[in-house]
Protein backbone atom coordinates (compact mmCIF):
# COMPACT_ATOMS: atom_id res chain seq x y z
CA UNK A 1 0.00 0.00 0.00
CA UNK A 2 2.89 2.33 0.83
CA UNK A 3 4.03 1.97 -2.77
CA UNK A 4 0.73 3.45 -3.94
CA UNK A 5 1.23 6.58 -1.85
CA UNK A 6 4.83 6.85 -2.93
CA UNK A 7 3.61 6.95 -6.50
CA UNK A 8 1.95 10.28 -5.74
CA UNK A 9 5.42 11.78 -5.51
CA UNK A 10 5.84 11.42 -9.25
CA UNK A 11 4.80 14.39 -11.42
CA UNK A 12 3.11 12.17 -14.04
CA UNK A 13 0.90 10.64 -11.32
CA UNK A 14 -0.02 14.09 -9.98
CA UNK A 15 -0.81 15.20 -13.56
CA UNK A 16 -3.00 12.12 -13.99
CA UNK A 17 -4.88 12.77 -10.74
CA UNK A 18 -5.46 16.47 -11.49
CA UNK A 19 -6.62 15.78 -15.05
CA UNK A 20 -8.76 12.88 -13.86
CA UNK A 21 -10.50 14.84 -11.11
CA UNK A 22 -11.11 17.82 -13.39
CA UNK A 23 -12.46 15.56 -16.11
CA UNK A 24 -14.66 13.54 -13.78
CA UNK A 25 -16.21 16.75 -12.43
CA UNK A 26 -16.97 18.12 -15.91
CA UNK A 27 -18.33 14.87 -17.33
CA UNK A 28 -20.52 14.16 -14.31
CA UNK A 29 -22.03 17.66 -14.27
CA UNK A 30 -22.68 17.60 -18.01
CA UNK A 31 -23.77 13.97 -17.71
CA UNK A 32 -26.68 14.85 -15.43
CA UNK A 33 -28.25 16.93 -18.20
CA UNK A 34 -27.30 14.46 -20.95
CA UNK A 35 -28.73 11.45 -19.09
CA UNK A 36 -31.97 13.23 -18.18
CA UNK A 37 -32.39 14.56 -21.72
CA UNK A 38 -31.79 10.99 -22.99
CA UNK A 39 -28.72 12.19 -24.82
CA UNK A 40 -26.10 10.26 -22.88
CA UNK A 41 -24.94 8.16 -25.84
CA UNK A 42 -23.44 11.30 -27.32
CA UNK A 43 -20.27 10.17 -25.51
CA UNK A 44 -20.11 7.00 -27.59
CA UNK A 45 -21.01 8.82 -30.78
CA UNK A 46 -18.33 11.47 -30.34
CA UNK A 47 -15.80 8.79 -29.38
CA UNK A 48 -16.43 7.28 -32.81
CA UNK A 49 -16.00 10.70 -34.35
CA UNK A 50 -12.63 10.95 -32.63
CA UNK A 51 -11.39 8.12 -34.88
CA UNK A 52 -12.04 10.34 -37.88
CA UNK A 53 -10.33 13.21 -36.03
CA UNK A 54 -7.22 11.06 -35.41
CA UNK A 55 -7.14 9.99 -39.08
CA UNK A 56 -7.47 13.61 -40.21
CA UNK A 57 -4.72 14.76 -37.81
CA UNK A 58 -2.37 12.07 -39.12
CA UNK A 59 -3.16 12.92 -42.70
CA UNK A 60 -2.48 16.61 -42.09
CA UNK A 61 0.59 15.82 -40.02
CA UNK A 62 -0.67 17.85 -37.08
CA UNK A 63 -1.39 15.89 -33.89
CA UNK A 64 -2.08 18.92 -31.69
CA UNK A 65 -5.44 18.96 -29.87
CA UNK A 66 -6.75 21.68 -32.18
CA UNK A 67 -7.90 19.44 -35.05
CA UNK A 68 -9.47 16.80 -32.80
CA UNK A 69 -11.30 19.36 -30.67
CA UNK A 70 -12.57 21.22 -33.75
CA UNK A 71 -13.81 17.99 -35.37
CA UNK A 72 -15.52 16.81 -32.17
CA UNK A 73 -17.07 20.22 -31.61
CA UNK A 74 -18.43 20.42 -35.16
CA UNK A 75 -19.74 16.86 -34.94
CA UNK A 76 -21.58 17.69 -31.70
CA UNK A 77 -23.16 20.71 -33.42
CA UNK A 78 -24.30 18.53 -36.36
CA UNK A 79 -25.82 15.98 -33.97
CA UNK A 80 -27.70 18.78 -32.21
CA UNK A 81 -28.87 20.23 -35.52
CA UNK A 82 -30.17 16.83 -36.68
CA UNK A 83 -31.99 16.34 -33.38
CA UNK A 84 -33.35 19.89 -33.22
CA UNK A 85 -37.13 20.24 -32.99
CA UNK A 86 -37.51 16.46 -33.01
CA UNK A 87 -36.58 16.14 -36.70
CA UNK A 88 -34.53 13.06 -35.84
CA UNK A 89 -34.34 11.00 -32.63
CA UNK A 90 -31.19 11.70 -30.62
CA UNK A 91 -29.97 8.09 -30.72
CA UNK A 92 -30.43 7.98 -34.51
CA UNK A 93 -28.53 11.26 -34.98
CA UNK A 94 -25.70 10.04 -32.72
CA UNK A 95 -25.51 6.62 -34.40
CA UNK A 96 -25.55 8.15 -37.85
CA UNK A 97 -22.74 10.57 -37.05
CA UNK A 98 -20.63 7.91 -35.31
CA UNK A 99 -20.90 5.34 -38.11
CA UNK A 100 -20.24 7.93 -40.81
CA UNK A 101 -17.14 9.23 -39.00
CA UNK A 102 -15.65 5.77 -38.44
CA UNK A 103 -16.17 4.92 -42.10
CA UNK A 104 -14.70 8.22 -43.27
CA UNK A 105 -11.77 7.82 -40.87
CA UNK A 106 -11.07 4.31 -42.19
CA UNK A 107 -10.93 5.63 -45.76
CA UNK A 108 -8.71 8.57 -44.76
CA UNK A 109 -6.26 6.36 -42.90
CA UNK A 110 -5.52 4.52 -46.17
CA UNK A 111 -3.76 7.68 -47.31
CA UNK A 112 -1.53 7.94 -44.24
CA UNK A 113 1.81 6.38 -44.98
CA UNK A 114 2.96 5.68 -41.43
CA UNK A 115 0.47 5.21 -38.64
CA UNK A 116 1.96 5.81 -35.19
CA UNK A 117 -1.07 5.31 -32.98
CA UNK A 118 -1.07 3.10 -29.91
CA UNK A 119 -4.36 1.30 -30.51
CA UNK A 120 -4.63 0.13 -26.90
CA UNK A 121 -4.21 3.66 -25.56
CA UNK A 122 -6.75 4.95 -28.05
CA UNK A 123 -9.34 2.32 -27.17
CA UNK A 124 -8.82 2.11 -23.40
CA UNK A 125 -7.00 5.33 -22.55
CA UNK A 126 -3.87 5.93 -20.59
CA UNK A 127 -4.33 8.37 -17.76
CA UNK A 128 -0.66 8.10 -16.76
CA UNK A 129 0.41 9.47 -20.12
CA UNK A 130 -1.63 12.69 -20.03
CA UNK A 131 0.40 15.68 -21.09
CA UNK A 132 0.65 19.08 -19.40
CA UNK A 133 -1.56 20.47 -22.19
CA UNK A 134 -4.21 17.83 -21.39
CA UNK A 135 -4.07 18.81 -17.70
CA UNK A 136 -4.49 22.47 -18.55
CA UNK A 137 -7.30 21.70 -20.95
CA UNK A 138 -9.15 19.51 -18.48
CA UNK A 139 -8.93 22.17 -15.76
CA UNK A 140 -10.05 24.83 -18.24
CA UNK A 141 -13.02 22.70 -19.29
CA UNK A 142 -13.93 22.06 -15.64
CA UNK A 143 -13.86 25.78 -14.83
CA UNK A 144 -15.92 26.60 -17.95
CA UNK A 145 -18.50 23.93 -17.10
CA UNK A 146 -18.67 25.26 -13.52
CA UNK A 147 -19.21 28.86 -14.64
CA UNK A 148 -21.74 27.78 -17.31
CA UNK A 149 -23.68 25.81 -14.72
CA UNK A 150 -23.56 28.62 -12.17
CA UNK A 151 -24.90 31.19 -14.67
CA UNK A 152 -27.53 29.00 -16.35
CA UNK A 153 -28.55 26.64 -13.54
CA UNK A 154 -32.23 27.62 -13.43
CA UNK A 155 -32.83 27.76 -17.23
CA UNK A 156 -30.94 24.46 -17.59
CA UNK A 157 -33.14 22.83 -14.97
CA UNK A 158 -36.34 24.19 -16.55
CA UNK A 159 -35.22 23.05 -20.01
CA UNK A 160 -34.20 19.57 -18.85
CA UNK A 161 -37.47 19.05 -17.00
CA UNK A 162 -39.73 20.27 -19.82
CA UNK A 163 -38.28 21.92 -22.90
CA UNK A 164 -41.59 23.34 -24.20
CA UNK A 165 -42.27 25.07 -20.87
CA UNK A 166 -38.77 26.56 -21.00
CA UNK A 167 -39.24 27.78 -24.58
CA UNK A 168 -42.55 29.46 -23.73
CA UNK A 169 -40.72 31.21 -20.87
CA UNK A 170 -38.11 32.59 -23.28
CA UNK A 171 -35.28 30.32 -22.08
CA UNK A 172 -32.57 30.32 -24.79
CA UNK A 173 -32.93 26.56 -25.32
CA UNK A 174 -31.02 26.53 -28.62
CA UNK A 175 -27.98 28.18 -27.05
CA UNK A 176 -28.14 25.95 -23.97
CA UNK A 177 -28.46 22.75 -25.99
CA UNK A 178 -25.61 23.67 -28.31
CA UNK A 179 -23.37 24.81 -25.48
CA UNK A 180 -24.09 21.54 -23.65
CA UNK A 181 -23.08 19.61 -26.76
CA UNK A 182 -19.99 21.76 -27.35
CA UNK A 183 -18.73 21.44 -23.77
CA UNK A 184 -19.39 17.69 -23.93
CA UNK A 185 -17.32 17.45 -27.12
CA UNK A 186 -14.31 19.12 -25.49
CA UNK A 187 -14.69 17.01 -22.33
CA UNK A 188 -14.77 13.89 -24.48
CA UNK A 189 -11.52 14.85 -26.15
CA UNK A 190 -9.84 14.99 -22.72
CA UNK A 191 -11.73 11.91 -21.56
CA UNK A 192 -10.44 9.79 -24.41
CA UNK A 193 -6.90 10.27 -23.09
CA UNK A 194 -8.05 8.96 -19.70
CA UNK A 195 -10.46 6.07 -20.33
CA UNK A 196 -10.27 5.70 -24.12
CA UNK A 197 -12.95 5.74 -26.78
CA UNK A 198 -14.64 2.52 -25.72
CA UNK A 199 -15.23 3.59 -22.15
CA UNK A 200 -15.80 7.35 -22.34
CA UNK A 201 -19.61 7.07 -22.04
CA UNK A 202 -19.16 5.59 -18.58
CA UNK A 203 -17.79 8.90 -17.24
CA UNK A 204 -20.96 10.62 -18.43
CA UNK A 205 -23.53 8.01 -17.43
CA UNK A 206 -22.36 6.27 -14.22
CA UNK A 207 -22.17 9.22 -11.78
CA UNK A 208 -25.70 10.41 -12.57
CA UNK A 209 -27.38 7.01 -12.55
CA UNK A 210 -25.61 6.10 -9.29
CA UNK A 211 -26.66 9.40 -7.66
CA UNK A 212 -30.23 8.94 -8.93
CA UNK A 213 -30.51 5.74 -6.86
CA UNK A 214 -30.69 7.76 -3.64
CA UNK A 215 -31.28 11.43 -4.43
CA UNK A 216 -34.64 13.21 -4.56
CA UNK A 217 -33.64 16.63 -5.82
CA UNK A 218 -31.93 17.83 -8.96
CA UNK A 219 -29.36 19.83 -7.05
CA UNK A 220 -28.33 16.86 -4.92
CA UNK A 221 -28.09 14.68 -8.04
CA UNK A 222 -25.63 17.15 -9.52
CA UNK A 223 -23.59 17.42 -6.33
CA UNK A 224 -23.55 13.71 -5.40
CA UNK A 225 -22.93 12.82 -9.06
CA UNK A 226 -19.82 15.00 -9.02
CA UNK A 227 -18.63 13.50 -5.72
CA UNK A 228 -19.28 9.92 -6.89
CA UNK A 229 -17.46 10.63 -10.14
CA UNK A 230 -14.33 11.72 -8.27
CA UNK A 231 -14.56 8.72 -5.90
CA UNK A 232 -14.94 6.35 -8.88
CA UNK A 233 -11.95 7.87 -10.59
CA UNK A 234 -9.68 7.80 -7.55
CA UNK A 235 -10.93 4.35 -6.49
CA UNK A 236 -10.33 2.92 -9.94
CA UNK A 237 -6.96 4.64 -10.13
CA UNK A 238 -5.72 3.22 -6.81
CA UNK A 239 -6.98 -0.30 -7.60
CA UNK A 240 -5.42 -0.23 -11.04
CA UNK A 241 -2.05 0.61 -9.55
CA UNK A 242 -2.45 -1.90 -6.72
CA UNK A 243 -3.37 -4.79 -9.01
CA UNK A 244 -1.53 -3.58 -12.10
CA UNK A 245 -4.75 -3.47 -14.11
CA UNK A 246 -5.43 -1.08 -17.04
CA UNK A 247 -6.49 2.23 -15.42
CA UNK A 248 -9.38 3.21 -17.71
CA UNK A 249 -11.00 -0.22 -17.45
CA UNK A 250 -10.52 -0.36 -13.67
CA UNK A 251 -12.23 3.05 -13.26
CA UNK A 252 -15.21 1.79 -15.23
CA UNK A 253 -15.39 -1.56 -13.40
CA UNK A 254 -15.15 0.30 -10.07
CA UNK A 255 -18.02 2.57 -11.21
CA UNK A 256 -20.04 -0.47 -12.23
CA UNK A 257 -19.57 -2.03 -8.79
CA UNK A 258 -20.60 1.18 -7.04
CA UNK A 259 -23.70 1.26 -9.25
CA UNK A 260 -24.52 -2.38 -8.44
CA UNK A 261 -24.14 -1.75 -4.70
CA UNK A 262 -26.37 1.36 -4.72
CA UNK A 263 -28.92 -0.34 -6.97
CA UNK A 264 -29.21 -3.40 -4.69
CA UNK A 265 -29.22 -1.20 -1.57
CA UNK A 266 -32.09 0.85 -3.00
CA UNK A 267 -33.99 -2.32 -3.95
CA UNK A 268 -33.57 -3.76 -0.42
CA UNK A 269 -34.58 -0.43 1.14
CA UNK A 270 -37.71 -0.18 -1.04
CA UNK A 271 -38.60 -3.81 -0.33
CA UNK A 272 -38.19 -3.42 3.43
CA UNK A 273 -40.35 -0.28 3.39
CA UNK A 274 -43.17 -1.90 1.38
CA UNK A 275 -43.28 -5.08 3.47
CA UNK A 276 -43.32 -3.17 6.73
CA UNK B 1 -54.17 40.29 -27.51
CA UNK B 2 -53.94 37.30 -29.88
CA UNK B 3 -54.86 37.42 -33.53
CA UNK B 4 -54.93 34.19 -35.53
CA UNK B 5 -55.33 34.90 -39.22
CA UNK B 6 -55.69 32.43 -42.11
CA UNK B 7 -53.61 29.74 -40.44
CA UNK B 8 -53.04 26.52 -42.36
CA UNK B 9 -51.01 23.55 -41.21
CA UNK B 10 -50.26 20.65 -43.52
CA UNK B 11 -48.03 17.67 -42.69
CA UNK B 12 -47.14 15.17 -45.41
CA UNK B 13 -50.13 16.26 -47.51
CA UNK B 14 -52.48 15.81 -44.56
CA UNK B 15 -54.41 18.92 -43.60
CA UNK B 16 -54.29 19.40 -39.83
CA UNK B 17 -55.59 22.98 -39.75
CA UNK B 18 -57.45 24.79 -42.51
CA UNK B 19 -57.92 28.55 -42.62
CA UNK B 20 -58.15 29.17 -38.88
CA UNK B 21 -59.21 32.68 -37.90
CA UNK B 22 -60.04 34.04 -34.47
CA UNK B 23 -59.21 36.92 -32.18
CA UNK B 24 -58.77 36.68 -28.43
CA UNK B 25 -59.17 39.81 -26.33
CA UNK B 26 -57.55 40.52 -23.01
CA UNK B 27 -59.56 39.13 -20.08
CA UNK B 28 -61.43 36.50 -22.09
CA UNK B 29 -61.85 32.92 -20.89
CA UNK B 30 -61.89 30.67 -23.94
CA UNK B 31 -62.66 26.96 -24.10
CA UNK B 32 -61.05 25.41 -27.14
CA UNK B 33 -62.95 22.20 -27.79
CA UNK B 34 -63.03 19.48 -30.40
CA UNK B 35 -62.55 15.74 -30.84
CA UNK B 36 -59.19 13.98 -30.66
CA UNK B 37 -57.05 14.93 -33.65
CA UNK B 38 -59.09 18.08 -34.35
CA UNK B 39 -55.93 20.21 -34.22
CA UNK B 40 -56.46 21.82 -30.78
CA UNK B 41 -52.95 21.16 -29.45
CA UNK B 42 -51.45 22.16 -32.81
CA UNK B 43 -53.04 25.61 -32.79
CA UNK B 44 -52.03 26.03 -29.13
CA UNK B 45 -48.41 25.19 -29.99
CA UNK B 46 -48.56 27.65 -32.87
CA UNK B 47 -49.80 30.42 -30.55
CA UNK B 48 -46.97 29.59 -28.14
CA UNK B 49 -44.41 29.72 -30.94
CA UNK B 50 -43.53 26.04 -30.51
CA UNK B 51 -44.74 25.03 -33.98
CA UNK B 52 -44.32 26.81 -37.28
CA UNK B 53 -47.45 26.89 -39.40
CA UNK B 54 -47.50 26.21 -43.15
CA UNK B 55 -49.36 29.45 -43.86
CA UNK B 56 -50.99 32.31 -41.99
CA UNK B 57 -50.11 34.79 -39.29
CA UNK B 58 -50.38 34.67 -35.51
CA UNK B 59 -49.88 37.97 -33.74
CA UNK B 60 -49.47 38.12 -30.01
CA UNK B 61 -48.56 41.15 -27.94
CA UNK B 62 -44.82 40.62 -27.24
CA UNK B 63 -45.17 42.05 -23.74
CA UNK B 64 -47.66 39.34 -22.75
CA UNK B 65 -46.35 36.92 -20.15
CA UNK B 66 -47.59 33.39 -20.82
CA UNK B 67 -48.13 30.45 -18.51
CA UNK B 68 -48.35 27.07 -20.22
CA UNK B 69 -49.48 23.70 -18.99
CA UNK B 70 -48.81 21.02 -21.58
CA UNK B 71 -50.79 17.88 -22.28
CA UNK B 72 -47.87 15.66 -21.31
CA UNK B 73 -48.49 14.17 -17.89
CA UNK B 74 -45.52 14.48 -15.59
CA UNK B 75 -45.88 10.89 -14.36
CA UNK B 76 -44.46 9.74 -17.69
CA UNK B 77 -41.09 10.59 -16.21
CA UNK B 78 -41.03 8.81 -12.85
CA UNK B 79 -37.28 8.75 -12.35
CA UNK B 80 -36.52 12.44 -12.92
CA UNK B 81 -34.72 13.62 -9.79
CA UNK B 82 -36.52 16.83 -8.88
CA UNK B 83 -38.49 17.77 -5.80
CA UNK B 84 -41.92 19.37 -5.91
CA UNK B 85 -40.42 22.63 -4.65
CA UNK B 86 -37.69 22.65 -7.32
CA UNK B 87 -40.27 22.18 -10.09
CA UNK B 88 -42.52 24.95 -8.76
CA UNK B 89 -39.53 27.27 -8.30
CA UNK B 90 -38.59 26.76 -11.96
CA UNK B 91 -41.76 28.72 -12.77
CA UNK B 92 -39.64 31.80 -12.04
CA UNK B 93 -37.25 30.90 -14.87
CA UNK B 94 -38.22 33.94 -16.93
CA UNK B 95 -36.86 36.08 -14.13
CA UNK B 96 -38.79 38.28 -11.76
CA UNK B 97 -38.28 41.45 -9.81
CA UNK B 98 -39.21 40.00 -6.43
CA UNK B 99 -36.59 39.10 -3.84
CA UNK B 100 -35.50 35.61 -2.85
CA UNK B 101 -37.40 35.91 0.42
CA UNK B 102 -40.59 36.99 -1.38
CA UNK B 103 -40.20 34.02 -3.71
CA UNK B 104 -39.95 31.66 -0.74
CA UNK B 105 -43.15 33.14 0.72
CA UNK B 106 -44.95 32.86 -2.65
CA UNK B 107 -43.84 29.23 -3.08
CA UNK B 108 -44.99 28.35 0.41
CA UNK B 109 -48.37 29.93 -0.12
CA UNK B 110 -48.93 28.21 -3.49
CA UNK B 111 -47.88 24.88 -1.93
CA UNK B 112 -50.53 25.48 0.72
CA UNK B 113 -53.13 26.53 -1.87
CA UNK B 114 -52.66 23.31 -3.83
CA UNK B 115 -52.41 21.13 -0.72
CA UNK B 116 -48.80 20.21 -1.53
CA UNK B 117 -47.02 21.51 1.57
CA UNK B 118 -46.44 18.02 3.01
CA UNK B 119 -44.86 16.73 -0.20
CA UNK B 120 -42.76 19.78 -1.09
CA UNK B 121 -39.49 17.87 -0.51
CA UNK B 122 -40.69 14.71 -2.28
CA UNK B 123 -39.50 13.53 -5.67
CA UNK B 124 -42.19 14.65 -8.13
CA UNK B 125 -42.21 11.36 -10.06
CA UNK B 126 -43.33 9.47 -6.96
CA UNK B 127 -46.53 11.48 -6.53
CA UNK B 128 -49.92 10.47 -7.97
CA UNK B 129 -50.91 11.79 -11.41
CA UNK B 130 -53.30 14.29 -9.84
CA UNK B 131 -50.69 15.60 -7.42
CA UNK B 132 -48.16 15.99 -10.23
CA UNK B 133 -50.70 17.92 -12.28
CA UNK B 134 -51.21 20.26 -9.31
CA UNK B 135 -47.45 20.79 -9.08
CA UNK B 136 -47.31 21.76 -12.74
CA UNK B 137 -50.27 24.09 -12.29
CA UNK B 138 -48.48 25.71 -9.38
CA UNK B 139 -45.33 26.06 -11.51
CA UNK B 140 -47.39 27.81 -14.18
CA UNK B 141 -49.15 30.17 -11.77
CA UNK B 142 -46.23 31.10 -9.49
CA UNK B 143 -44.98 33.84 -11.82
CA UNK B 144 -48.52 35.25 -12.22
CA UNK B 145 -48.61 35.29 -16.04
CA UNK B 146 -51.22 37.40 -17.87
CA UNK B 147 -52.19 34.69 -20.34
CA UNK B 148 -52.79 31.10 -19.23
CA UNK B 149 -52.81 28.36 -21.84
CA UNK B 150 -53.82 24.95 -20.52
CA UNK B 151 -53.92 21.85 -22.70
CA UNK B 152 -56.40 19.34 -21.19
CA UNK B 153 -55.27 20.04 -17.63
CA UNK B 154 -57.96 18.03 -15.85
CA UNK B 155 -57.22 14.69 -17.51
CA UNK B 156 -55.51 13.21 -14.46
CA UNK B 157 -57.49 14.97 -11.74
CA UNK B 158 -60.21 13.29 -9.69
CA UNK B 159 -63.71 14.89 -9.84
CA UNK B 160 -63.38 16.88 -6.60
CA UNK B 161 -59.95 18.23 -7.58
CA UNK B 162 -61.28 18.98 -11.05
CA UNK B 163 -64.13 21.07 -9.63
CA UNK B 164 -61.68 22.84 -7.33
CA UNK B 165 -59.46 23.49 -10.34
CA UNK B 166 -62.32 24.95 -12.39
CA UNK B 167 -63.20 27.19 -9.45
CA UNK B 168 -59.58 28.31 -9.37
CA UNK B 169 -59.67 29.18 -13.08
CA UNK B 170 -62.91 31.11 -12.50
CA UNK B 171 -61.22 33.14 -9.73
CA UNK B 172 -58.15 33.80 -11.89
CA UNK B 173 -60.41 34.97 -14.71
CA UNK B 174 -62.24 37.30 -12.31
CA UNK B 175 -58.88 38.76 -11.28
CA UNK B 176 -58.15 39.60 -14.91
CA UNK B 177 -56.26 36.61 -16.35
CA UNK B 178 -56.84 35.70 -19.96
CA UNK B 179 -57.34 31.95 -20.23
CA UNK B 180 -57.34 29.49 -23.12
CA UNK B 181 -58.42 26.07 -21.95
CA UNK B 182 -58.25 23.06 -24.25
CA UNK B 183 -60.85 20.58 -23.04
CA UNK B 184 -63.43 17.92 -23.90
CA UNK B 185 -65.41 18.77 -20.79
CA UNK B 186 -67.80 21.36 -22.25
CA UNK B 187 -70.61 20.39 -19.90
CA UNK B 188 -68.62 21.28 -16.76
CA UNK B 189 -66.79 24.30 -18.06
CA UNK B 190 -69.46 25.78 -20.36
CA UNK B 191 -71.03 28.09 -17.77
CA UNK B 192 -67.65 29.44 -16.64
CA UNK B 193 -66.15 30.45 -19.96
CA UNK B 194 -66.90 33.58 -21.92
CA UNK B 195 -66.52 31.90 -25.29
CA UNK B 196 -66.25 28.46 -26.87
CA UNK B 197 -64.27 27.77 -30.03
CA UNK B 198 -65.10 24.39 -31.57
CA UNK B 199 -62.38 23.10 -33.85
CA UNK B 200 -62.32 20.26 -36.33
CA UNK B 201 -59.48 21.14 -38.70
CA UNK B 202 -61.32 24.45 -39.10
CA UNK B 203 -63.33 26.63 -36.73
CA UNK B 204 -66.85 25.17 -36.81
CA UNK B 205 -68.23 27.24 -33.95
CA UNK B 206 -67.23 30.45 -32.17
CA UNK B 207 -69.69 31.78 -29.59
CA UNK B 208 -70.96 31.47 -26.02
CA UNK B 209 -72.17 28.36 -24.19
CA UNK B 210 -75.86 29.14 -24.72
CA UNK B 211 -75.34 29.42 -28.47
CA UNK B 212 -73.21 26.24 -28.37
CA UNK B 213 -76.05 24.28 -26.75
CA UNK B 214 -78.53 25.65 -29.27
CA UNK B 215 -76.43 24.44 -32.18
CA UNK B 216 -77.99 21.07 -32.96
CA UNK B 217 -74.93 19.62 -34.69
CA UNK B 218 -72.85 20.17 -31.53
CA UNK B 219 -75.20 18.80 -28.85
CA UNK B 220 -73.97 15.18 -29.35
CA UNK B 221 -70.44 16.44 -28.57
CA UNK B 222 -71.52 17.73 -25.14
CA UNK B 223 -73.29 14.48 -24.26
CA UNK B 224 -70.64 12.11 -25.62
CA UNK B 225 -67.81 13.77 -23.77
CA UNK B 226 -69.81 14.39 -20.64
CA UNK B 227 -70.60 10.66 -20.59
CA UNK B 228 -66.91 9.79 -20.93
CA UNK B 229 -65.87 12.05 -18.09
Amino acid sequence: MNNIFELFMYPFVIRAVIAGIALSLSTSLLGTFLVLKRFSLIGDGLAHVSFFAVALSLLLGDTSPFISITVLFLASMIIMKLNESGKMYADAAIGLMGAFSIALGTILIQYVSHVFVNVENYLFGSILLVSQTDVLLSVLVMVTVGVWLFIFYRPLFAMTYEEDFAKVNKVPTVFLNYSLAGLTAISIYVGIQVVGTLLISSLIIFPTVIAMQFTKSFKSTLLYGALISVINLLGGFVFSIGFDWPTGSTIVVFSGLVFAITYVAKWVYTLSNTTR
Amino acid sequence: MINVSHVHYVVENQVILHDINFHIHMGEFIALVGSNGAGKSTIIKAILGLKKMTEGVINIDPKTTIGYLSQIVASQNKTFPATVKEVIESGYVRGSKITRKEKEVAIKSILKLFNLLDVSGQKIGLLSGGQQQRVLLARMLISQPQLLILDEPTSSLDPSMRDYFYQLLKDLHKKGSTIILVTHDVASIGELVSRIIYLDQKVLFDGNFKQFCETKELTPFIHTHNHHE
